[in-house]
Parts: C-alpha cells; sequence; structure tokens
C-alpha cells in the first residue's frame, strides 16, 4: 500500500475539484436558466431511453421466462391476461360513471359552471423509481407532445398523480402519495372543499389539508379532483373516506400503485 | 477481457447498481432503495479495498452520479456531491491506514454518512421538496448498519485476491 503518494494527493485534489464542479452544476440547474434546460432536456432523454435500452434485454429475459411458464398453463390461466384487461376497462367505466355522477350533482348545484373538456394523451411507464425522496415514475412522453409541468396522469379515470418536470421525449411524474403532491378536491355529497397531500408515514394513506372547521364524512365519501384556476380538471376520482375501529376517518387512494404500464396525461391548456 | 473487468469492476458494479435501483424489489413492501443507499457503501468498500481505485481519477464517479441524478429526477450534482464526501473520506482512511481493521473502516464510513446525509437533506430542502425526516434516519441507520455484511460480500468474497 502507498502511504501519502503522489497519486492519493492527486485524489483528493480530484475530488475537491469534483465537489466544486457538482455544486456549481446543482446551483445551475437549479437556477433553471433557458440554455441549461435545453441541455439538461437532452442529457435526460439520453440517459433515460439508454436506461431502458440497457434493461430491455433483462426485462425481455423477464417476459420471456413468464410467456414460457404460461406455456404449460391452463388455457384458463393464458387467457387471465385478457381477463385483467376487460376488468381493467369496467373499472374504468364504472369510475366515470361515479365520476360523472357527481359532477352532475355539482352542476345542479352551481349553475353556470362551465364543463371543461380536455385533450389526453397515452403514455408508457418508461421506469419506476422509489426510495427516501420520492416515488417517481418516468413516462415517454414530454414537452416535445404537449406535456406540461402539472399535468395530471391518471389511468381509468383515477388521478395517478401529476408532471414534474419535463424533458423533450420523457417526463418525470410524481404520485399523488408524494408528500410533494398538492391536489386541491372536493369530498362526498357536502362537497367539502380540501388539498389532498401524500402521508409521509404511509403510502396507502392520504392526508386532508385545510379542511372546513366543521365537517361529516360518511364512511365511502368519494374523494375527486376540483378545478381551481384550471391547474386540475374536475371530477377525476381520487379515493375514498373510509373510518378505522376507532370510528377515525382516513383517506385511501383508489389507484393500485403496483400497476403502472400505461397511463393518460391530461393536457390542460393553461 | 477479464483483466479489463477486473480493471473497471468497481465502475460496472457502481454503475450497475443505479440500473438495477429502477428495478423494483421490495422488503416489507418498501423498495430496498428506501432502506440503505447501496451507491455510497459500494464507493466507500471499493476505494477502501483498493486505495489505488480512483475511478478515472473521478470521472466514472461523476459520470454515474449524473445518470443517478437523471433517473431519479434530481438536480443535477445532487448525487455527486455526495458520493465523492464518501470517496474522499474512504481515500483519506486508506492514506492514514497501514493495515486493514475493519472497525476503524466502518467507523470513517459513518464519519463519511454523518457528513453526506444532512448534505442530502439541505439540498432536497433547497431545491424545494420536502424531505421526512425519518425516512433519511432509518436509510443513514441501515446503511451503517448493513456495512459490515456488504464488506464480507465484496472485501472476502469478490475483491479477495486484490492486493492491500
Amino acid at each position: 500500500m502507498k502511504f501519502a503518494s503522489s497519486e492519493n494527493v492527486d485524489v483528493k485534489k480530484n475530488v475537491f475539484i469534483f465537489i466544486i464542479i457538482s455544486l456549481i452544476l446543482f446551483f445551475i440547474d437549479r437556477s433553471d436558466n433557458k440554455y441549461f434546460k435545453i441541455v439538461r432536456y437532452s442529457i435526460n432523454d439520453v440517459i433515460i431511453y439508454s436506461s431502458v435500452a440497457i434493461k430491455s434485454p433483462f426485462n425481455f429475459i423477464i417476459n420471456q421466462s413468464s410467456s414460457i411458464a404460461n406455456f404449460f398453463k391452463d388455457k384458463k390461466n393464458i387467457n387471465e391476461n385478457k381477463v385483467i384487461s376487460l376488468q381493467n376497462e369496467l373499472q374504468r367505466i364504472k369510475n366515470e360513471n361515479t365520476a360523472l355522477q357527481l359532477q352532475i350533482e355539482n352542476l345542479k348545484k352551481i349553475t353556470g359552471e362551465k364543463n371543461y373538456k380536455f385533450k389526453t394523451l397515452d403514455v408508457k411507464v418508461l421506469m419506476y423509481k422509489s426510495n427516501i425522496l420520492h416515488q417517481t415514475i418516468i413516462i415517454n412522453k414530454g414537452s416535445a407532445d404537449g406535456i406540461k409541468i402539472g399535468d395530471p396522469l391518471i389511468k381509468n379515470n383515477i388521478l395517478v398523480g401529476k408532471v414534474l418536470k419535463t424533458n423533450f421525449n420523457s417526463s418525470y411524474g410524481i404520485l399523488i402519495t408524494n408528500i410533494n403532491s398538492r391536489v386541491p378536491v372536493k369530498i362526498g355529497k357536502k362537497n367539502y372543499n380540501a388539498i389532498v397531500v401524500g402521508d409521509p408515514n404511509r403510502e396507502d394513506r392520504l392526508n386532508l389539508e385545510f379542511l372546513p372547521k366543521e365537517f361529516k364524512f360518511e364512511n365511502e365519501d368519494y374523494i375527486y379532483t376540483t378545478s381551481i384556476d384550471n391547474i386540475m380538471p374536475d371530477g377525476i376520482l381520487v379515493g375514498k373516506i373510509k373510518f378505522n375501529e376507532e370510528k377515525k376517518y382516513y383517506a385511501e387512494p383508489l389507484y393500485d400503485f403496483s400497476q403502472l404500464d400505461y397511463l393518460t396525461v391530461v393536457r390542460l391548456n393553461k | 477481457m477479464l483483466n479489463l473487468i477486473g480493471k473497471y469492476i468497481a465502475t460496472i458494479v457502481l454503475f450497475t447498481s443505479v440500473l438495477i435501483g429502477s428495478i423494483n424489489f421490495d422488503i416489507f413492501g418498501k423498495p430496498i432503495a428506501y432502506y440503505l443507499n447501496l451507491q455510497l457503501i459500494l464507493i466507500y468498500l471499493f476505494k477502501i479495498s483498493n486505495p489505488n481505485l480512483n475511478f478515472g481519477r473521478g470521472i466514472y464517479l461523476f459520470l454515474i452520479s449524473i445518470i443517478n441524478d437523471s433517473l431519479n429526477g434530481l438536480l443535477f450534482g445532487t448525487s455527486a456531491i455526495l458520493y465523492f464526501i464518501v470517496f474522499g473520506v474512504a481515500a483519506f482512511q486508506s492514506s492514514i491506514k497501514l493495515r486493514s481493521i475493519f472497525i476503524s473502516e466502518w467507523i470513517s464510513f459513518g464519519v463519511s454518512l454523518i457528513f453526506s446525509y444532512p448534505i442530502l437533506f439541505g439540498l432536497i430542502t433547497f431545491s424545494g421538496e420536502s424531505v421526512v425526516i425519518s425516512n433519511i434516519s432509518l436509510n443513514f441507520i441501515v446503511t451503517l448498519i448493513t456495512y459490515p455484511i456488504f464488506w464480507f460480500l465484496i472485501s472476502k468474497l469478490i475483491l479477495q485476491n486484490v492486493i492491500r
């Protein structure tokens, strides 16, 4: 082993230089400089699509092994995927129906309210990353496809999350269970206004902030989005109110986040 | 070919760990990355096991950190600062020791984490995101506690032929 060799001195000098470079890079990135943004978008797109390409042989092997396993299964099991897809479709229609009924109820109460219609875009989830900081999903469409920061991500008319950052051909999204996610909502038949925030302690719970001083929930009350300043379309289902054994309410997201494959982006024209 | 792989084993393993981080493998309903920062353990262990290792004068380490930032949606430079703090502490530790003493290496790894985690917390908060302190504390503790397991796997099994 070399003791205080010139190589080690070089290494320490390099460490110092790279920490300085990293700090400068961090502050430039944070400043949202428009020229650096183009560089960042390009670098992110290259890295994301390269990672997907590098991982594709592994994914292919995993898919093939499951296909081979399916080959030896009954016909009933082979059709399992078809059944799941039909169940998804049925669920989507049911959710849309519930959401529409809620919207009709609202429209009855508030005359002259506009029924917003938004363009949608189907996207594929390229990656799902979860760490101590946040749960991020990376989708295969970006600013080049008209996606903007804050656009909602939905599946079967259930709110999954929203777009956090965009690149040219990919975007980052956060889930509604993330503590950095804030969604304006209405709750139940009495239409209480609130903000849904992720629960830092449990991923299968949602926190409700800015509730009125007096409120009374019923079991299975729906939580659905409301349009404030056009940041979110009306009537997308978010979750349900439930009561625990101590008769305390809690909010539960409707979407099963373990099944993130294809999503729909609602394009808001701000 | 084997020589080439042997020469770049640390970079290859680190790069793979960053890529694999996007494959979800859950323990008690949470992904591994929730409990521990594997990259910090790998950087420290590879440097301490082979004092001559310098990750291409730091360039490979910097590039891998950019990939990690990109895949995690972090601001560029966030991971690099942490990686180089841990790498710097490992370089210092490997330059002052005459022989490998596990306990002192483990303590100095803890010191590098004590420097890194508050900086991570500061950088994330400064970038405008909320961080749950209990999550970051759990990650710190598990990263420190699991160090001996990775030390055994890497130092004793993978790098057993490396001249220390």
